[in-house]
């Protein structure tokens, strides 16, 4: 990433230079000293608080950590492996979503009509209920050939939820692309499809990455709505060392696990992002 | 920017590392021993951390299971120590009585339990307004505590008269999430009823009164498989026997922790949000058998699973499991160090003696069923 001096423009910078050369070292004794001091006074009030023993107790008891950790990381993989088959089909149904709603012909109206019901319809609806919906309501058919495995339903459930999201972000990228981008494709001989597939398309991935994050990292905490259905993941793992306790500790454990890949994961992107700036900014700089 | 991805990218494979180590530490074998085999009841046998066991949990436990229950009888479970010791009965100490005990709302008692609550634990119609029953705003579903019907709700009223509370000093606030009865800090109840089995580790966070119930855990299936034939699991009679099928129970129940420590199947156990999502995946055939204890097995078999326009029950309780596989005692639940907890214990031995906990057993608790253990 370039310095904060590359990017103002030539006027602003001397302001911007001249201020933190004068307060630097005493910017940072401020910053420490009020960190320490909110820091210091939250946790003095939380520590002496009267409940604090038993809060301590039932939500940091470092023996319930380190027992229920190996059982809780062992269910956490099935929340990885959700999540692994949900995010491609996600990725590749949104677009799929996306693209119908961004058909402009009259003749594509019931395309169109189809994806704006569905993005408005499984938006709306609490993920639970598609989770029940489709885990209990299908297998209750009893229809031959239909598999009743909740893992599979389960998984269904969060692509048909997400892909709802998720293809409005699709929308809203490809929306951004200018449309004298098309037009000059489209000069250049390129066909309608040609031209999103390899000028709309590509900028508008590029532009939608972050939020995409966003969404994946929603994805992963919903992984535990399939356990109403009946896998054991992360967060009924916890659920069940917790009744055996009365403890809330195990839940600690499974969003540390959430955040082991969530946080490191944010920051790859993060990167990822950035060095893709960097490239295509380069020629313009 | 470019000399910060070798940390993150190390971030991310020590993430992942760890997150395999633990999966592969957590093949061991489970954490919780199996209870053993033996002539007195066995205590469950979580691992205690190093704080002390509060002294209910440390209490001798009842003698009830004496007799090895290899024996077919019919009444599977039993009310603790129903025997007759008329001549001289427990007394309740002068400050646990009504005026001088403390509670929630002074001179008046609030209770708790499930909502919707089942039976034969509890009973009542929610729509009835009873003469005890404050009027309106009425949440209950199912049954309704107000009514006094039902095994919890008579043994809830019967611990109150005992200390000078009448039915009308009795308030009853709904609890819709299990974790509820247990959070941290104060409660809002004086005391909990819910069919919670006393265990040591809950001990550490909440008060338990003593025993007033042995509950066994049963297996009920699907009369018939989905398609029609006769469900596999019906001819089981060995604990072992159970291991190939696919269990299911509700979460937050220690008949998951049977599942898990005492049958040990072969495929993961499914674990449903309560029993209307086990009963659920059974009536789909998403499950084989789903392990509940016997009383609820009962209302499941003749109420929720029982289609009344066939002659053949929809359902069969394919058979239950002896004290000796796991010792479910129910307890009262009360606030951590709440002075409540001895004017309870008080009131229980009392029923105990008296006779009142026997006559409340017989009137709820069907017996006369003859339900085959598992060997």
């Amino acid at each position: 990433m370039r310095g904060a001096a590359d990017s103002v423009s030539p006027g602003a910078t001397p302001a911007r230079r001249w201020r933190p050369r004068r307060s630097r070292g005493l910017s940072v004794v401020v910053a420490l000293a009020s960190t320490v001091l909110v820091v210091g006074v939250l946790g003095y009030v939380l520590v002496n608080s009267s409940g604090w023993a038993r809060f301590q107790s039932t939500f940091f008891d470092f023996n319930a950590f380190t027992d229920d950790f190996p059982e809780i990381a062992n269910a956490f993989l099935l929340n990885i492996k959700i999540f692994l088959v949900a995010e491609v089909l996600i990725l590749a149904f949104a677009l799929l979503v996306a693209i119908m709603r961004s058909l402009r012909d009259p003749v594509f109206f019931p395309i169109r009509a189809f994806a704006v019901i569905y993005t408005d319809l499984f938006r709306g609806v609490p993920s639970v209920l598609i989770v029940f919906l489709l885990g209990f309501g299908i297998p209750s058919l009893q229809l031959k050939g239909v598999t009743k495995d909740p893992f599979a339903w389960g998984v269904a459930a969060l692509v048909i939820v997400w892909v709802a999201y998720v293809s409005e972000v699709y929308r809203a990228g490809i929306e951004s692309v200018h449309p004298s981008q098309d037009a000059a494709a489209r000069s250049l001989g390129l066909s309608g499809a040609q031209s999103f597939r390899f000028v709309v398309l590509p900028q508008a991935v590029r532009r939608i990455v972050p939020p995409l994050m966003n969404d994946f990292i929603g994805l992963q905490k919903d992984t535990a709505l399939v356990a109403f259905l009946g896998p054991v993941e992360a967060f009924r793992q916890a659920q069940i060392d917790s009744s055996a306790s009365f403890a809330f500790t195990p839940y600690l454990v499974s969003a540390c696990l959430f955040l082991a890949i969530t946080v490191p994961l944010t920051r790859l992107v993060d990167w990822l992002v950035a060095r893709d700036r960097r490239r295509s900014l380069a020629g313009a700089r | 920017m470019r000399t910060r991805f070798p940390s993150v990218a190390a971030a991310l494979v020590v993430s992942l590392v760890l997150a395999a180590c633990s999966a592969g530490a957590a093949t061991q074998p489970a954490k919780t021993p199996v209870p053993t085999l033996a002539t007195g009841p066995t205590p469950v046998a979580t691992p205690v951390p190093e704080t002390p066991v509060p002294t209910e949990a440390a209490t001798p436990l009842p003698t009830i299971a004496e007799t090895p229950a290899a024996t077919e009888t019919a009444a599977a479970s039993s009310v603790e120590t129903i025997g007759p010791s008329p001549s001289v009965l427990p007394t309740i100490s002068a400050d646990c009585m009504k005026g001088t005990v403390a509670t929630k709302n002074s001179g008046r008692l609030t209770l708790s339990t499930d909502n919707p609550a089942y039976p034969p634990w509890w009973g009542g119609n929610p729509k009835t307004q009873y003469p005890n029953e404050p009027a309106g705003g009425d949440h209950w579903k199912l049954s309704d505590p107000y009514s006094m019907m039902g095994f919890e709700d008579a043994v809830a009223y019967a611990v109150a008269a005992k200390l000078g509370f009448t039915p009308a000093d009795v308030d009853w606030i709904p609890n819709t999430v299990f974790e509820n009865a247990f959070k941290p800090g104060p409660k809002d109840f004086d005391y909990h009823l819910a069919q919670i089995s006393i265990r040591p580790g809950r001990a550490q966070r909440v008060d338990f009164s003593d025993p007033y119930f042995d509950s066994n855990q049963a297996v009920i299936s699907m009369t018939k498989a989905s398609d029609g034939t006769p469900n596999p699991i019906l001819s089981v009679t060995t604990i072992a026997g159970l291991k190939p099928f696919k269990l299911g129970a509700a979460v937050d129940t220690t008949s998951l922790e049977l599942i898990q420590n005492v049958i040990q199947p072969d495929q993961q156990p499914q674990v449903f949000n309560d029993n209307a999502g086990a009963v659920t995946a059974l009536q789909n055939g998403q499950v084989d058998g789903v392990v509940v204890d016997l009383y609820s097995a009962f209302y499941m078999r003749d109420a929720q699973l029982e289609n009344f326009d066939t002659p053949d029950p929809e359902a069969t309780i394919v058979g239950q499991f002896d004290v000796s596989a796991q010792t479910d005692q129910m307890g009262i639940v009360l606030e951590k160090g709440s002075s409540l907890t001895t004017c309870v214990d008080q009131a229980l031995a009392l029923m105990k003696a008296d006779g009142t906990l026997a006559t409340i057993y017989d009137t709820w608790i069907s017996t006369g069923q003859a339900i085959p253990f598992f060997k």
